[in-house]
């Protein structure tokens, strides 16, 4: 039975090998016909193959494109936002810088003043009864009450109240502050100028106007008052340095005794949007305290006190 | 930490109402988160913390103005007194008992407010923009009123002190002598 199976295999081995011989030795255009046959066979399943790949490879490009292009655009998303923000942090500073450099301009336009540097921290302290802003220079700094504060666009007010760390300053704009002021140019006249409060009249004002207004009285009522006269402030003002501009005039008309004339005007600062500010320091005499303790001395009272200017009451 | 949060409620309160400028909408208001810190304390707390949260908040409302330095204390002493004794009957952990509460102690410190400062001549203005300024201020309170009780009652929750809730319920039973923590 083995030598039975093993002839079989024998035989086998012996077929492959001729098959082999055979093939080898086929005549060539017998062979080509073949391989054409064959060939003629697959390629459908070839092409379908082909396609299939194709389209494989397709998908996969236009899914890995997608996927490439949505990181992409995630990307240039984040990159246009951080973009967006570094542009406008630059807008800020140059902002900033712009109104810097057109601060600093004063301190030159002005030497002869000593003026320190400040920036508003609040408006309107914790009551808001009046119209006032908080400056991050205090006594340490040698601001003291009774200074005047300004910017290079024109008076802002006076210090009132004075903590080592801030100064708390009344605007112009508030009826308690009162500045002995003349006109600019040859229109010679005095009057004070004092903010108006809060009024219907004001209120129209300033929606007008766009922002506090402040009124002149005790003009020579002879004097004409043409609608945006300059008015700076006075060598007798007490506290406020001479020919720093304070506002122009609006409107004005004869007061309700006839005797004066009293003009409406809107202040030169814009103390609605006040950023940065100088305090005039006064020079300090050989002890180190502020000169004028006498011209500078006011009857403070209570903050609306009358006589916030002393001597030119 | 009762009184660590005391403080840092009224802090942040004073800080707060100093920052954020008058309201032009509201006749110039400025938002009173300090009388809010004084009312939430007056409805939560026994009277030890009602007490200095009151003298606090009206010393700090004074110091940092312009105001004359002991102005606000009674009025808000005068508002807390009042609620305190109507506190059994008011669910002050409603909002809008919140709002109302807020709005009559804006209005009535105000209104105070602007009569002394008139009286004393620290102010120039008539009584109808005072009238506007206290409804203003009414308005502010109320909106701040349920903003500060709702930031101190969370913070009292978190940092372990009674639950606002049970305090007021306690509070209202019990009188001044609340639960004490």
């Amino acid at each position: 039975m083995g030598g039975v199976v093993r002839g079989r295999t024998y035989l086998f081995y012996l077929l492959v090998i001729a098959g082999i011989v055979v093939l080898l030795n086929l005549p060539l255009r017998f062979t080509q016909e073949v391989k054409s046959v064959l060939s003629d066979v697959c390629a459908p399943f070839e092409t379908f193959i082909s396609r299939a790949r194709l389209f494989i490879d397709d998908v996969h490009a236009v899914t890995s494109d997608a996927i490439q292009s949505g990181n992409e655009r995630k990307i240039m998303a984040e990159q246009i936002a951080r973009l967006n923000l570094e542009l406008q942090r630059i807008k800020g500073a140059e902002h900033e810088l712009t109104e810097l450099r057109h601060q600093m301009g004063f301190k030159a336009e002005r030497p002869d003043l000593h003026l320190l540097p400040c920036d508003v921290i609040s408006r309107g302290n914790t009551s808001g009864w009046w119209e006032t802003i908080t400056l991050n220079r205090g006594s340490d700094d040698g601001v003291c009450i009774n200074l005047a504060v300004v910017t290079r666009d024109g008076v802002v007010g006076k210090t009132v109240a004075v903590s080592r760390k801030t100064c708390e300053v009344l605007l112009i704009t508030d009826p308690n502050c009162k500045v002995v002021c003349e006109f600019a140019g040859p229109t010679r006249g005095f009057g004070i100028v004092q903010g108006c409060g809060v009024s219907s009249e004001q209120q129209v004002l300033q929606m007008l106007y766009g922002q506090p207004q402040g009124s002149m009285t005790f003009i020579d009522r002879d004097l004409a008052v043409a609608e945006g006269l300059e008015i700076v402030t006075s060598e007798i003002s007490g506290i406020f340095p001479q020919g720093l501009k304070v506002g122009r005039v609006v409107q004005s008309s004869l007061d309700a005794s006839k005797l004066y004339r009293r003009a409406v005007i809107v202040p030169a600062a814009d103390l609605q949007n006040l950023r940065y500010v100088f305090v005039v320091i006064p020079a300090l005499h050989p002890a180190g305290s502020p000169v004028g303790d006498g011209s500078f001395s006011i009857d403070h009272k209570a903050p609306g006190g009358e006589g916030v200017e002393g001597n030119e009451e | 930490m009762r009184w660590v949060t005391l403080f840092f409620m009224l802090l942040l309160a004073a800080v707060l109402q100093s920052a954020v400028p008058p309201v032009l909408v509201l006749g110039g208001a400025k938002l009173p988160f300090l009388l809010s810190v004084a009312l939430y304390y007056t409805f939560t707390h026994e009277m030890d913390a009602m007490v200095v949260a009151i003298v606090t908040a009206a010393v700090a409302q004074d110091a940092l103005g312009l105001v004359p330095m002991g102005f606000s204390l009674p009025l808000f002493f005068l508002v807390s007194m009042s609620f305190l004794s109507a506190r059994h009957s008011l669910q002050a952990d409603e909002f809008l008992t919140r709002m109302m509460i807020g709005g009559i102690a804006g209005f009535a410190v105000t209104l105070g407010l602007f009569l002394a400062l008139v009286w004393t001549g620290a102010v120039h203005m008539d009584m109808g923009h005072g009238l506007a300024r206290a409804l203003g201020t009414a308005v502010a309170a109320s909106l701040t009123t349920p903003l500060i009780f709702g930031l101190a009652g969370w913070l009292d929750r978190v940092a372990g002190n009674v639950l606002p809730e049970q305090m007021i319920e306690a509070k209202g039973r019990h009188g001044l002598d609340g639960p004490v923590r």
